[in-house]
């Protein structure tokens, strides 16, 4: 399948401090993508120029062909669930949801209000006295009832409590099983969301660290387990990136695939071979 | 274009309620102008007056623009709107602002004269020759004046924030206690005054070449906000 | 279907696995239909792609077959060439490690047979 959304060479700077810079990185039709990074690292900044918030200091973002900057065409094939809240003061959600309905084409309005009878929303309260997890729901319900080929969300499951982002995970995958377009969910919950997104974008201090499905990432590196001293030994040589200690009992984090000859060293040597896990993955990468 | 449209309609949305509760002020201080007049001259031929419309709806308008920016450009930006759209609406939205603004002006005017209260328009007070065409034109320049003055300083206080704002809130002063000053340093008090007469028509006493000084001024404006929206970043 | 996600093995092994103990149980027969990958991606909160990798390599296995427009369904024969292969694995995955773990506990060769024994009677 083709590009939905193709990132050149941008860069964002305020001042002399760049917040983004020279990311290249596209993004392919119907994918569900993590956007990861740590705090700071420049998630929030993409996404606000994807959706035209302010322009790039340089380069350009492209949907489909043509560039999302000032492009009316380019930005309603684009839903952005913003981490902050920029909906009117007074209004109501079903207000929020009617505006949706008219700004957006092809707006589910009764998909929406069946989602917010599932999530128990109050449709008749003012946006700003929800709570926070409300807030996150509505705007959940924003993003999910639109048909935009593009639908980018920053932490998504902000307040929410593990039942209802149970609830939210079914719901987003059922919804894109039915509509499949490309999912881009910027968050710092990586473990929750690590069997959902297909491939993970990680950002570090602006600059893009990698992309790659998570399966293949989950292969980059691997952990290795045992008696210290053993592990010692196993370590000789290799690119360890973390190691941990209890008692007399090692584990250590290698940044290497692992081969059939690995396995065979690690069981000559009584150690456990397991798989890494994306969170520790991430914070090795993006470690100081 | 079904998104003009739709800038437009959520424009007014927002003027709703603060629109009819300066209707109701106005009626009831015409009301109560003439049930003052009536008791204090205990003769229902003793005539009250009122001539503030146009000033009173100017500075509605004006302060409405003022408020209205914010919410507005964040939300409409959140529903993939772009700011040349956004502009296009907008410029739209004060042209039926000032046009609905003129209608309440009619019907409270009504009021006004069925409850027997007098209404002078500042057209007809201020100039010669004044013809129900000359206040239509008149009024809608002022208010259109109104709105793009509103508009332009709402986006300067977005823009640059708290700084411009208490720029704003100070220069008024600031200029009262200068201008003179200068004036006499400068011996420009006559050449001010034939700056103010002009814009104003004072000395020819027509309407028409002040109202077309308001909507020059107004394009001028206009086109200031659009030099300004033109690559806005949006506040988040 | 009951997959209880471990860190061990890649979740596309762990749905395939499962789908395969499914059919050894008979929870899924030869020639009926199996739950759809978007099923399974809404059931197990996972990517509908990893589900369809995990279909797919029993795909390739010749377990599953799909129906255009349909399905995916169990093909006969299927139980008998898991029980085949997992007869394969037995040794390597069960007795090798078993024979290892019983070297370090120092448990001889005959308490190990007991053991076997004792644990038939246990289980009927």
């Amino acid at each position: 399948m083709g590009n939905i959304l193709e990132i050149n060479n941008v860069s964002k700077t305020y001042g002399k401090t760049a917040a983004l810079e020279a990311i290249n990185v596209s993004f392919e039709e119907g994918k569900i993508y993590g956007l990861l990074g740590r705090n700071g690292a420049g998630k929030t900044t993409l996404l606000n120029l994807i959706t035209n918030k302010f322009e790039a200091t340089t380069g350009e973002i492209l949907l489909g062909k043509e560039s999302v900057w000032e492009n009316p065409n380019a930005q309603s094939k684009i839903c952005y669930m913003t981490e902050k809240n920029m909906f009117p003061k007074e209004f109501t959600v079903l207000q929020l949801l009617k505006s949706s309905f008219d700004f957006y084409e092809n707006f589910d309005l009764e998909y929406a209000l069946n989602l917010a009878e599932q999530f128990k929303l109050n449709i008749g309260k003012k946006f700003k006295t929800l709570s926070k997890g409300f807030e996150s729901i509505t705007k959940i319900i924003i993003a999910l009832s639109t048909d935009c080929p593009l639908v980018l969300m920053d932490e998504p499951v902000l307040g929410l409590d593990a039942a209802v982002r149970d609830k939210f995970y079914r719901i987003f995958l059922d919804n894109f099983a039915r509509k499949p377009r490309t999912f881009i969910i910027s968050t710092h919950l990586i473990e929750e969301v690590s069997g959902i997104i297909e491939e993970a974008v990680i950002i570090d201090s602006g600059r893009l660290l990698l992309k790659k499905p998570v399966e293949e990432m989950l292969q980059m590196g691997y952990c290795v387990a045992g008696k210290s001293n053993n592990v010692d030994k196993y370590a000789e040589g290799r690119k360890v990136v973390h190691s941990e200690m209890v008692g007399n009992f090692k584990t250590i984090t290698i940044y290497e695939p692992v081969s059939q000859r690995d396995n065979q060293t690690a069981a000559s040597l009584d150690l456990e071979i397991v798989p890494v896990q994306l969170q520790k993955l991430f914070v090795h990468l993006t470690g100081d | 274009m079904n998104k003009i449209k739709n800038i437009v309609l959520y424009s007014f949305a927002g003027w709703r309620k603060s629109t009819l509760l300066l209707s109701a002020i106005i009626i009831a201080i015409g009301l109560l102008s003439k049930g003052l007049a009536v008791s204090f001259n205990g003769s229902r031929n003793m005539h009250s007056e009122f001539s503030g419309f146009e000033i009173t709806l100017g500075i509605f308008i004006f302060v409405g623009f003022i408020a209205c920016f914010k919410n507005n450009f964040n939300h409409l930006n959140i529903m993939g709107v772009t700011r040349k759209t956004f502009f296009k609406g907008h410029l739209l939205f004060i042209a039926a602002a000032a046009v609905s603004m003129l209608v309440l002006y009619g019907v409270l005017a009504g009021i006004y004269m069925l409850a027997g209260v007098k209404v002078q328009t500042l057209t007809s007070q201020v100039y010669w020759n004044v013809s129900f065409f000359h206040i239509i034109i008149f009024t809608l320049s002022l208010f259109i004046l109104a709105s793009t003055a509103g508009w332009l300083i709402s986006l300067l206080c977005y823009k640059y924030g708290t700084p411009m704002i208490i720029t704003l809130a100070v220069s008024p002063a600031i200029l009262l206690m200068i201008i003179p000053i200068l004036s006499n340093i400068l011996h420009l008090g006559n050449a001010l005054w034939a700056v103010i007469n002009f814009y104003f028509a004072l000395n020819s006493h027509s309407s028409l070449l002040a109202s077309l000084n308001f909507a020059s001024t107004a394009v001028v404006f206009a086109f200031c906000s659009w030099l300004l929206i033109r690559k806005l970043p949006v506040k988040v | 279907m009951k997959v209880s996600f471990d860190n061990e093995k890649s979740i596309y092994i762990q749905i395939a696995e499962a789908i395969k103990d499914d059919i050894l149980k008979d929870i899924f027969e030869e020639e009926t239909q199996i739950p759809s990958t978007t099923q399974m991606s809404v059931s197990y909160r996972i990517n509908p792609a990893t589900a369809a990798k995990g279909v797919n390599m029993l795909v390739d296995e010749g377990i599953i077959y799909k129906k255009r427009g349909i399905g995916m369904f169990v093909a006969s024969g299927a139980k008998e060439d898991i029980r085949n292969s997992r007869k394969n694995e037995f040794f390597d995955k069960y007795i090798a490690a078993m024979i290892e773990e019983a070297q370090k506990l120092g448990i001889s060769r005959e308490d190990i047979i007991d053991m076997i024994k004792g644990g038939e009677k246990k289980h009927g």
